[in-house]
């Protein structure tokens, strides 16, 4: 215990230090297991196949623990797991040897099993085999036509390594082993960082260029990664990266299941919730995939629409179900928050919902923590004409609720009124002009004061904290756990660049693979941080 | 207590070679399930029991009072009750009267009854052919387990009314299983050919060899931080639980019994025996933790299956329990009917508890038996003979389900509907919403709400 508190705090002082000039390598684990999303692409990709197994659809799930599915708290191994991943191994290895186009893919010639074991073993373990282990998987080849008495007795030395190897823990976790360095951190191997990167990127395994890359050396410089990840990040596999990542931090995910209440919005089918989740998902990747940055999403009026999507934000002459780039107007819309996804899945079948708007605001934009609600007094009753006085009735000054609502989630809230349960654009609310004008207190006790939603989108778009907030959930994404005290000095930097340069998200990836914090490890001492 | 030793026998009686057995009990390495490893099943009998409310019938099923349940108690003072014959197991039991079904069944009340009863929903649809509108408990359990459940039947495929207890979602019923070797090779994760049994475990052995060489050389790594060992750990001790469950097997004479059952698992006469294997073998499925829960019904949907009572082979049950010699509204009075019927409810009593001698027998995660780390039921789709009515569903409940029911006890839940015993019975297993709220299970309409009493 003494022996940990000491290294602790010299970790601490050396982080702290002025003669360290770098941010410290995150701690991290070495064990991160493929999330099941993970399992298929790489089980597509190691094989060649044209379409994922879908076998991961039964195994036993991961817990929603931590913000994104990769964290690694989620990442556990249960005996149902196991099992699972026992009983997908082997239905592969199966058809695997089954499909003459896919065994020829695997045994492109003649051969002998240790030249097998090595180049498939190199792919399935995402590094080379040592020589022990070669051995270890020879042997158990050239036992298999004894286990396989039906098959060909090469086949059944392949069956049996594919079986085998998909249940190693060098397939199932992204091990890291690379060993040495001092407190600032262990550099991690060549083909720790190309795993790294396709995971990050693709959410699959490396490809034969990245592996190249690997094995020449040219993943130990910052400039070897950045090129790869260039080249990577034009493969479509990123774009569904960049989804995944939203889906979750913007929790885009979960537009596609709205119910509005028809009698009020003869429009509204349940259709439009994918709808929704398509537009959403169509002007992230294009902020990103165009360098775009943070302002850009809080403040861009450009949209993909189609003729449904075109009739709830009034925009003419669009017909049709293909999606269209279109321009909104720039006094009623600014940027993700003002976007009808947002602001459909934020309110509830008749109203808009000032409450969860102004959280996702101050949880999701700003990363700002808010304590858990009390329990609900009994006698809450709403008074008032429009949706703002009914809610400030129970929530605002005066109320229990004063504390919270009142100062922090509210007014980022209120600055929404102007649109409707489905998103729509509206100047009243039950026949009473909308008030959208609110002031808000940053957590550094700053205060931004705004007339309506656009001016709040641009506000917040100059503000540290939404950079630092999407920088820090990037950080997350790229490595898998939540961030620690070691990070902020990386989230510091990336966002000022974003607030003050205008830095791109894609450059904000590219520096995030480039830092310490993803190409070096700190071991965890003595237990998770 | 049947040692767990004996499961580490490995095919063809070879002792499987397992180094760093700590334990030799399976444990739950996933945690992500949630702290405890609590197994359920749900047992169904039809066409009610002989219990008192019905003309001037004697009450034969329940004992004479309510409350603490004890082995003397049920023995003295209440033989001639059914549910004497469970005395037993007297501090593990939980009996429950006081429980409905919440909607009508449309027109046909054994469709109703089987539809409802582990759904705790609306019937869609007439007579018949009603389905469910919604999953039933053993699969919502299932699903957050995130195990299959074992959906088993003893009795026929193909009847006027068949199997209709096993819903994964709205209108989806399950097909069971009645063939009891046939969910034995299911289970062993096999065609039913011994060879191919041995095949496939030589191949599972020489890879788990493999790996455990693997995940030895990565435990020996000195860099390892005490949470990477953990998640090692984790995984070696998975690796090890399934090679103790891919050895769990039955005694040679129940196999043999199932494959002498293997062309005649559906005639009348092997109704008990076939509804016994496949209690022995859900018993085995959860002392090998290869799943968590499941469900058996016995009998066809109004249950027509000709029983003998006191030597004797009787009419259907299904007339017995109408009291009459005919399937409809008409017939002949039979003679002693609710006798009979007494003495079929005493057949189911006997079945259950078998299955709860199985369970008792076995080591249980827990640290007690196996019976204690779960809660078992057998409930019925009707609630008595003749009126089949609804309310006062019989639900005999058995084992703490790791220390959560308060067991020992025989109470009255007080006419509520019976989706409050799945309340229960799923908050005993450790299954809560995701925001930490209990479960609602069934239709929305339904009261919500736990059978409080039950509750440790």
């Amino acid at each position: 215990m003494r022996r940990l508190l000491t290294i602790t705090i010299l970790l601490f002082a050396l982080g702290c230090g002025n003669d360290v000039d770098l941010e410290p390598a995150g701690m991290s684990e070495r064990f991160p297991r493929l999330t099941h999303p993970q399992w298929e692409s790489t089980v597509k990709d190691l094989f060649h196949l044209p379409v994922e197994t879908g076998l991961s659809a039964g195994f036993t799930p991961d817990p929603q623990l931590g913000r994104f599915d990769n964290n690694i708290a989620r990442l556990g191994i249960s005996s149902g797991l196991w099992r699972d991943y026992q009983r997908a191994a082997e239905t592969v290895a199966e058809s695997v040897v089954a499909d003459p186009a896919v065994y020829a893919g695997l045994v492109p010639e003649p051969t002998d099993a240790r030249t097998f074991v090595t180049t498939f073993g190199q792919r399935a373990f995402r590094r080379p085999l040592e020589e022990a282990e070669t051995a270890r998987f020879v042997a158990l080849f050239e036992g298999a036509a004894a286990l396989f008495p039906d098959q060909e007795p090469f086949a059944a030395g392949v069956r049996l390594v594919v079986q085998s190897m998909l249940q190693s823990p060098f397939f199932l976790y992204r091990a890291e082993l690379a060993t040495g360095g001092g407190f600032a951190g262990t550099p991690l191997g060549g083909y720790e960082i190309a795993s790294r990167l396709s995971y990050l990127l693709w959410n699959s395994m490396p490809d034969d260029e990245l592996f190249a890359a690997a094995r020449a050396g040219d993943l130990g410089s910052a400039g070897g990664v950045r090129a790869q990840a260039e080249r990577m990040f034009e493969d479509p596999r990123t774009r569904a990266q960049i989804r995944r990542f939203h889906f979750q931090a913007f929790k885009v995910g979960e537009y596609r299941d709205l119910d509005k209440n028809a009698a009020l919005f003869p429009d509204w089918r349940p259709e439009l919730g994918p709808m929704y989740q398509e537009e959403a998902s169509r002007f992230l990747e294009s902020i990103i995939v165009n360098d775009g940055g943070v302002a850009e999403i809080l403040t861009s009026t450009k949209a993909y629409v189609n003729a449904d999507l075109a009739r709830v934000y009034d925009v003419p002459g669009v017909v049709g179900d293909e999606y269209q780039e279109v321009t909104l107007d720039g006094a009623t819309r600014a940027g993700f928050l003002t976007r009808v996804g947002f602001l459909a899945r934020n309110a509830t079948l008749r109203d808009p919902d000032p409450i969860h708007r102004g959280v996702f605001i101050n949880l999701d934009v700003l990363c700002r923590t808010i304590a858990a609600p009390p329990d609900l007094p009994e006698d809450l009753e709403l008074v008032g004409d429009t949706n703002r006085e009914r809610i400030t009735s129970i929530t605002g000054e005066g109320t229990c609720g004063a504390g919270c609502h009142h100062a922090t989630i509210n007014p980022l809230g209120f600055a929404f009124e102007n649109y409707d349960a489905i998103g729509a654009y509206r100047t009243t609310d039950n026949g009473f002009p909308v008030d959208s004008a609110a002031t808000y207190q940053f957590a550094d006790g700053r205060t931004i004061t705004f007339t309506d939603a656009v001016d709040l989108s641009q506000q917040l778009a100059k503000s540290p904290e939404a950079h630092a907030c999407y920088a820090k959930q990037l950080l997350e994404f790229v490595v898998g756990r939540d961030t620690t005290r070691q990070d902020q000095r990386l989230i510091k930097d990336l966002a000022q660049r974003s607030l003050d340069d205008g830095l791109s998200i894609k450059e904000i990836v590219f520096g995030i693979v480039t830092s310490r914090a993803f190409l070096m490890r700190t071991d965890v001492i003595g237990g998770a941080p | 207590m049947m040692n767990r030793r004996r499961f580490l026998r490995g095919v063809g009686g070879a002792t499987l070679a397992l180094p760093f057995l700590g334990s030799l009990r399976p444990r739950t390495v996933g945690a992500e399930v949630g702290p405890k490893q609590v197994y359920s099943f749900f047992i169904r009998q039809g066409n009610g029991v002989q219990q008192g409310g019905y003309s001037d019938e004697p009450e034969r099923f329940w004992p004479r009072e309510l409350g603490a349940l004890t082995k003397t108690d049920l023995e003295t003072n209440n033989s001639d009750r059914t549910l004497s014959i469970l005395a037993d197991h007297a501090e593990k039991l939980t009996f429950v009267r006081g429980t409905r079904f919440g909607f009508p069944g449309n027109g046909c009340g054994h469709s109703g009854g089987l539809n409802q009863c582990l759904t705790a929903r609306p019937v869609t649809g007439e007579g018949k052919d009603t389905l469910a509108t919604g999953e039933s408990v053993d699969w919502f359990i299932a699903r957050k387990l995130g195990v299959e459940p074992l959906t088993l039947m003893s009795g026929p495929q193909s009847a006027y009314l068949a199997h209709g207890l096993s819903y994964s979602g709205p209108s989806q019923l399950r097909g069971a299983r009645n063939n009891p070797l046939a969910v034995y090779a299911s289970l062993m994760n096999v065609g039913a050919s011994p060879d191919l049994l041995l095949q496939i475990a030589s191949r599972r052995k020489s890879v788990n060899d493999l790996v455990r060489v693997e995940m030895q050389e990565l435990l020996a790594n000195p860099a390892l931080s005490a949470s990477d060992r953990q998640r090692l750990d984790m995984h070696f001790q998975a690796i090890r639980d399934l090679e103790v469950g891919m050895a769990c097997e039955l005694p040679a004479a129940s196999v043999q019994g199932m494959q002498e059952l293997a062309d005649i698992f559906e005639e009348n006469e092997q109704r008990i025996k076939v509804a016994d294997y496949m209690l022995e073998l859900t018993a085995m499925a959860f002392a090998c933790d290869a799943t968590r829960t499941g469900t058996l019904q016995i009998g066809t949907g109004n249950d027509q299956t000709r029983y003998y009572v006191d030597g004797v082979l009787q009419n259907t049950f299904h007339r017995i329990s109408h009291r009459i010699d005919g399937d409809g509204d008409e017939g002949e009075p039979i003679p002693n009917a609710d006798l009979l019927h007494h003495g079929i409810d005493k057949i189911f009593a006997n079945i259950f508890k078998r299955f709860l001698d199985r369970l008792a027998a076995y080591a249980g995660p827990g640290g007690g038996s196996l019976l204690d780390d779960s809660v078992v039921i057998w409930t019925n789709d009707l609630s008595n003979g003749p009126p089949h009515s609804y309310s006062n569903v019989p639900q005999i409940l058995a084992g703490g389900a790791g220390g959560a029911l308060k067991t020992g006890q025989y109470l009255d839940a007080g006419n509520v509907t019976h989706n409050k015993l799945f309340n229960t019975i799923i908050s005993a297993v450790g299954i809560k919403n995701d925001d930490g709220t209990p479960v609602e299970f069934g239709d929305p309409s339904l009261e919500p709400g736990m059978i409080d009493a039950m509750l440790a």
